[in-house]
């Protein structure tokens, strides 16, 4: 497959997919100095607006990374052309993802120039946590079928790290707000997991 | 019956399984049935020399004392912290709103340069955040001349300038600087109401409405709009439209059965709380219906509105973007709603997170019992405003818009 015919899928996948999904993550992003002060934060709550607000975008974005298809005329037309339809929902999430790093770095710089305490942890660790929202999304729309139920399980995982705190363990959302110490890199590895698991079920039980 | 065949279409749905799960889970296991097991609740009567919490006091020299020292050290540092929506905020001031703040300063204390004042007098308690300090204020009292309305006023004021969201606000100040413990007499009486006026579970009814209130603002719009938009997904929906059944037959027939299903898990869950309840309190003290009959007449309401607006949002728009919009007003109600019982008429979500408190709970069953109609009559009128989309789409006068189109939002 010529890299021309991925570059061409991926525009049109911009322009007829994702186009209103990362408005809406843009728009979510623009929100963030408003609903928190970005200056003079300690490091605690400087994390809080990328763990506990900006992180909605990894739910926004990669959550409809399936909704194309779940019109069954469009998945036949899919079943049968040569380029791989997973391999196309690779190439979403990748690019997904690309932009959530992007709209991380906005909020990040906000906090740099805002003089607040923030490192390379808080950008990756908040980007993580992104990422396992959206892979949870991910994972929910190809298991259920749905992408509805994607939004439900991340939307439902994001709400119960405020209530049931350190009761998800290494995969709890929040703590660098917290200073739990624990590795945001389970959340990176359970968002491969989520995503590697919801690809394989596509494809050996959706045959897709 | 065509009720009773959406609603068995509702409840074999895969949808439901994981609302009802959702709902038990989130909405009763990890908070009701967990907090009555986790130790720190008594279900004794209170004993004398005990600790009972703490309780807002009516003391305003405390009140205007500690607030106004509050204030002038946020004023010298320039540095306030607010919650507007719920998330810390440090607001800086500038300028003229800088200069309001130092009236009213000197409006309460009599002191015209008050930064002056505060660095020469007192002591620096301590110092924060590298250069922020906070002086030890003890004696300095509010003006006679200022009446605790006056007070109330400036502090109102000053919490405007703020944006909002301060703990000089009317909502907050009282439980920033007004707090004291419990007395015993009181503790008592609280615990003898809950026993012989509420029988023990019209108090746990109101704790359980509490949560499951907040859930059912929520898990609703999932259920509405994976079930509306089912018939598309089958390839039903020319079907349908094409039968001589009338819409306003059909979309009443789902209404109740989605409305219906909603509170399957709610009245299930209303056994569950009787039995744990039972399990710490005598049984035959308790009112046995008491938790039916609040999820009637609190979450219910909540049911019937969010289910009639979503389903004339997911009439109207993208379901996908209703999920989205839904999930957001939830998000931000639940930051910007106190846990305590003062909601008004336009809240659609009621907090009342004690089985305690009957008496504020009766203080205010007016604005409940209008609360509560208005939000059915609201839900209601979606319901009806939907069965005028569904009947347009059916007779092909409302079609997906040019803009959802070209952004293929229209897929369900």
């Amino acid at each position: 497959m010529k890299a021309s015919c991925y570059l061409s899928c991926l525009c049109t996948d911009i322009k007829r997919n994702a186009l209103p999904h990362i408005l809406a993550a843009a728009a979510l992003t623009l929100t963030v100095p408003l609903v928190f002060s970005l200056t003079s934060l300690s490091a605690p709550l400087s994390a809080q607006p990328l763990e506990m607000y900006l992180s909605l975008t990894g739910t926004l974005l990669l959550t409809p990374v399936f909704l194309p298809e779940q019109n069954e005329d469009i998945r036949d037309v899919v079943r049968v052309r040569r380029m791989p339809y997973l391999t196309v929902c690779a190439m979403r999430i990748a690019y997904l993802t690309i932009i959530a790093a992007v709209l991380y770095g906005v909020i990040t710089v906000g906090l740099v120039r805002g003089e607040s305490t923030v490192t390379e942890a808080h950008y990756f660790g908040g980007l993580f946590t992104a990422l396992f929202l959206g892979s949870v999304g991910v994972a929910g729309s190809a298991i259920g079928g749905n992408t509805v139920i994607g939004y439900m399980a991340s939307f439902l995982f994001f709400s119960a790290n405020f209530f049931l705190k350190a009761r998800f363990g290494v995969f709890y959302l929040f703590g660098l707000s917290t200073e739990t110490g624990i590795s945001k890199l389970w959340l990176l590895g359970g968002s491969a997991t989520l995503i590697i698991t919801a690809f394989l079920y596509l494809r050996f039980v959706k045959k897709l | 019956m065509l009720f009773a065949k959406e609603l068995r279409r509702v409840v074999f749905s895969k949808i439901f399984i994981l609302f009802f799960a959702a709902e038990v889970f989130f909405g009763f296991y990890t908070q009701f049935w967990s907090d009555m097991g986790a130790g720190y609740k008594s279900f004794e009567p209170p004993v004398p020399g005990g600790v009972y919490g703490m309780v807002v006091v009516d003391d305003p020299p405390t009140l205007t004392q500690e607030a106004t020292a509050s204030l002038i050290n946020e004023f010298v540092n320039n540095e306030y912290i607010t919650y507007p929506y719920g998330f810390i905020h440090k607001v800086h001031l500038k300028g003229a709103d800088k200069d309001k703040i130092a009236v009213i300063l000197s409006t309460l204390t009599g002191i015209s340069d008050i930064e002056h004042h505060v660095s020469s007098t007192y002591e620096i308690e301590y110092t924060y955040d590298d250069d922020l300090k906070q002086y030890a204020i003890p004696e300095l009292g509010v003006l006679d001349n200022v009446s605790i309305d006056d007070f109330h006023a400036l502090m109102t004021e000053a919490d405007k300038i703020l944006g909002g969201g301060s703990k000089y606000s009317p909502d907050e100040i009282m439980y920033n600087f007004s707090l004291g413990p419990m007395p015993y007499e009181e503790a008592l009486a609280e615990y003898n109401s809950l026993i012989n006026d509420d029988k023990i579970t019209n108090g746990y009814a109101r704790l359980f409405c509490d949560y499951h209130g907040i859930d059912m603002t929520l898990l609703p719009v999932f259920l509405v709009a994976v079930f509306l938009s089912s018939d598309k997904r089958s390839k039903a929906e020319q079907l349908i439209y094409s039968r001589s059944i009338s819409s306003i037959k059909l979309v009443s027939a789902r209404f109740a059965a989605l409305v219906t299903a909603e509170m399957i898990p709610v009245l299930f869950t209303a056994v569950l709380a009787n039995i744990r309840v039972a399990q710490f309190y005598d049984p035959s003290m308790m009112d046995m219906f008491a938790m039916f009959k609040y999820s009637l007449i609190w979450i219910l309401p909540t049911a019937i509105a969010v289910t009639g607006i979503d389903m004339l949002l997911t009439g109207l728009i993208p379901s996908v973007a209703v999920v989205i919009f839904q999930f957001g007003f939830w998000f931000v109600t639940m930051l910007m709603t106190p846990m305590r019982e003062t909601f008004g008429v336009f809240d659609l979500v009621i907090r009342h997170n004690t089985e305690f408190d009957r008496q504020g709970f009766m203080d205010n069953i007016t604005v409940f019992a209008l609360n509560r109609l208005l939000f059915t009559a609201l839900g209601l009128v979606c319901a009806a405003l939907y069965v005028f989309v569904w009947k347009l789409r059916r007779e092909g006068r409302l079609g997906e818009s040019k803009l959802l189109s070209k952004l293929s939002l229209h897929r369900h």
